[in-house]
Parts: structure tokens; C-alpha cells; sequence
């Protein structure tokens, strides 16, 4: 699950040296929070998380290009009783349960900036893609998994504001749903992702 | 910028970030009483109102000659008597002599408990052992080792008249307590766990307390 994050982060360090003044790369922190029924498996917001954008300047005011990301929730949930059905066999477990989700999203998106070049720059961006969620569900010794990978959007508004000559501080707050794909751990007849995340972050280019 | 300066800046922002967020993966400081659970699971075409009474003898089976050397019998007594109190409160009357009165359902408890061992290292050494078996520590170094003992204990009740699977005498009920066997057990604890047994196994009420 993490190779391709390693593999995007491979390509960026290894072409650099080849990037012209049309490129510029943003990584950030992500802080999210799981919405809708996805909030019902992990309820926490979560500082776990980063995020990596390569664009390409299609004009002064559009780019283009990758949007990556990782973010990870756990929860811990004590004295839970959960009703269980198997075959002809029905029953209950009571213990702890730790509710674990990884997320990795893999989207090719743009962003609409506003303003000049050296001025603090409002933006809107919309990314689609893939967004995976891995599902992890331990009570006491024993670990349930579900992974699935979902198409996903991702609507996100931002400001770059401007540092140096070639780096600004990019701050952004993004959505993230992923369509119903798979099964959940949880009782959900669709199994969904969806989470706001807050980003900050450096970008670097022009 | 020089391209060697924008690639460090690239490494360093990225590790940075990275680092910070994995940083924060969240640990739960779990405890060892984190690692118990009560599993029960009954056939729900049992009529369990039908019962009035229940046998359960007064000895708790250790499995094996392990479980007796990792659990005590410290907690027999209260285990047998919490067991007894909630049957009592589901309707079930006790009965102590089997050829005297031939009870409804009898409930039979036994422990069993052993120790696992993990090894952890680095090189070819990162691999799992299980304690008693043929995985010996080969390819290379480990760092060490971490053994935790594991245990359970076990409750079944069994209907004599009932057939499953074309023998007579099936379980019509079962749970079981099971976990880390830990040294912070305390009587309330323990209590607590025996008691839920019986809190999410509503089903298993007489038609006597209806």
C-alpha cells in the first residue's frame, strides 16, 4: 500500500533536476476528519497525515497535475458489545475494539489561482481519482481487514502565500469522498470514505 | 535555484512532514484488561424458556498440564459462584445431585492457557515463533523476544436431549472469557467479565423469570 507514495516521491526527488519554471510541487500536513457514516467506524480527527501535489502551469492562473496523499484514523472503543451471525450460530463479543483506517489517495487534479505571481494567490482546485480505504478492526488478539479502492473526487479551496522567490505557504482545506466500493467492517449498506482535511504546507517552483 | 539546493529543500520538506505525520500515528496505551473479551454464541432455535434447572460441577477443568502452571486456582470459587448467581437470576434452579434429579441443562467450565513467544530483530531475523513449536531463530540475528501469556476460560451448556450433528448432548450455549492472562486481575475485575456473560445473553432467561 505504501509503494506508491514511495514511487511518487522516487519520481519527484529524481526529476527535479529537470524541472523548469512551469513545475512546482507543494507537500503538506493533513489534518482530517472523517464525515457521514465513515464517522461511525473511526470518530476522531486525525494529525496523522501528509499530502503531495506536482503541478504543471497550464497558464498563469490554472495548473495541473498529481494530488497524493496519506492519512491514517484510530480509535479506540471500550466495553463494546457487537451482535455477530454465523450460519445457524448467534452471539455477541464484548471487549476493546481499536478501529484502524488508512487512507492513500491517488487523484490528477487541477487548481484555479487567483491573482499574480507574487501575490498571496486564492485558489479552488478539483482533483478525481482513486482513494483507498484499508479498514482494520482488532479485538484483543485478533485483526479484520477489508481494503478497497474507491473512485474518488475532491473539491478543495486554498491560499499560497508567498515566502521566498521560489517557495510560498500553501494552506488548504479539502473533501475527499470515495464512491461506495467493496464491503465495510461496520454495519454501512455502502461502503464510502469521505473527510475533510485541512493541509499546510510548502511550494516550491514558480 | 541550483538544482542540488531545490532537491535538498524537496528531501527536507518532504521528510519533515512525513516524519511529523508518522510521528503522530496514534497509539492507545492499551492495557492488558484491553486485550479481554467475552464471545457467546447460543442456536437461536433453542427454546431456552423451557429450562428450570441446571447442574454445574464444583471444579473448573484445566486443560493440559500448561494451563495448571500458568493459572491459579485462586479464582475458582469466584468464578463457580458468579457463574452459579447468574444462572440463579436467569430462573435456572441448581440442582447438585444428578441421580436424584436429572437437571434440565448442564454447564461444564474449563481453562486452558499457554504462552506465546515473539521474536523481533532486524535482518532475516523478523519472523514469529509460537512457544512449543519447530520455529527456531535461524537466518541470522534477532534482537530479542517478548512472551505473553494467553489463556481462556470456557463455559457450555449442554442439553442432552438436544441432537446436533446426529449425536445427542449438544451445546446450546457457550461462552468464553479470553485475553492476556495478566497479574492486575482483580475480583470485581473478574466479576464484571463473568457477569457480561450473561448481560448480552438475554435469551437465556427461563420461561420462570417471565
Amino acid at each position: 500500500m505504501k509503494k506508491p507514495l514511495l514511487i511518487a516521491a522516487m519520481l519527484m526527488l529524481t526529476t527535479s533536476g529537470v524541472w523548469s519554471q512551469q513545475y512546482f510541487g507543494s507537500v503538506y500536513w493533513s489534518v482530517a476528519t472523517p464525515t457521514g457514516q465513515f464517522r461511525s467506524f473511526v470518530n476522531e480527527t486525525s494529525v496523522a497525515g501528509f499530502g503531495l501535489d506536482v503541478q504543471w502551469w497550464a497558464s498563469d492562473h490554472v495548473s495541473a497535475g498529481l494530488v497524493l496523499g496519506y492519512n491514517v484514523w484510530s480509535d479506540v472503543y471500550r466495553g463494546v458489545t457487537q451482535q455477530y451471525k454465523i450460519n445457524d450460530l448467534q452471539g455477541a463479543v464484548n471487549g476493546t475494539q481499536v478501529h484502524t483506517v488508512n487512507s492513500f489517495t491517488l487523484m490528477a487534479g487541477g487548481r484555479y489561482l487567483f491573482g499574480g505571481s507574487r501575490d498571496v494567490r486564492p485558489f479552488f482546485g478539483l482533483a478525481a481519482g482513486a482513494v483507498t480505504s484499508a479498514q482494520a478492526l482488532e479485538v484483543s488478539l485478533v485483526r479484520f481487514t477489508e481494503t478497497n479502492w474507491h473512485l474518488g473526487v475532491a473539491p478543495s479551496v486554498g491560499l499560497l502565500i508567498p515566502m521566498s522567490f521560489n517557495s510560498m505557504l500553501d494552506l488548504s482545506a479539502r473533501f475527499s469522498y470515495g464512491f461506495p466500493s467493496g464491503q465495510a467492517l461496520y454495519n454501512v449498506s455502502q461502503n464510502t470514505i469521505s473527510f475533510w482535511s485541512i493541509n499546510a504546507g510548502f511550494t516550491f517552483g514558480n | 535555484m541550483p538544482t542540488v539546493q531545490r532537491m535538498t529543500i524537496w528531501a527536507l520538506g518532504l521528510s519533515s512532514i512525513v516524519l511529523i505525520s508518522v510521528s503522530c500515528y496514534p497509539t492507545h496505551g492499551l492495557a492488558v484488561e484491553d486485550f479481554d473479551t467475552v464471545v457467546t454464541g447460543y442456536v437461536p432455535a433453542n427454546d431456552f424458556t423451557k429450562y428450570r434447572t441446571f447442574f454445574m460441577p464444583d471444579t473448573i477443568i484445566h486443560v493440559d498440564k500448561e494451563t495448571s502452571q500458568i493459572v491459579t486456582r485462586k479464582y475458582d470459587a469466584l468464578i463457580l459462584s458468579t457463574i452459579a448467581t447468574n444462572m440463579s437470576n436467569m430462573g435456572y434452579t441448581r440442582v447438585t445431585d444428578t441421580l436424584v434429579s436429572d437437571p434440565d441443562v448442564r454447564l461444564y467450565l474449563a481453562v486452558t492457557a499457554t504462552t506465546f513467544e515473539t521474536y523481533y530483530g532486524g535482518g532475516w531475523g523478523g519472523y514469529w515463533g509460537w512457544y512449543g513449536g519447530y520455529y527456531p531463530p535461524y537466518y541470522g540475528g534477532y534482537y530479542g523476544s517478548v512472551s505473553y501469556d494467553v489463556g481462556a476460560l470456557a463455559v457450555d451448556m449442554l442439553d442432552r436431549r438436544v441432537v446436533a450433528g446426529g449425536k445427542t448432548g449438544a451445546i446450546v450455549w457457550g461462552s468464553t472469557l479470553s485475553g492476556l492472562v495478566g497479574g492486575g486481575i482483580s475480583n470485581s475485575y473478574l466479576t464484571g467479565k463473568l457477569n457480561q456473560m450473561f448481560t448480552q445473553s438475554p435469551y437465556l432467561a427461563t420461561g420462570a423469570t417471565k
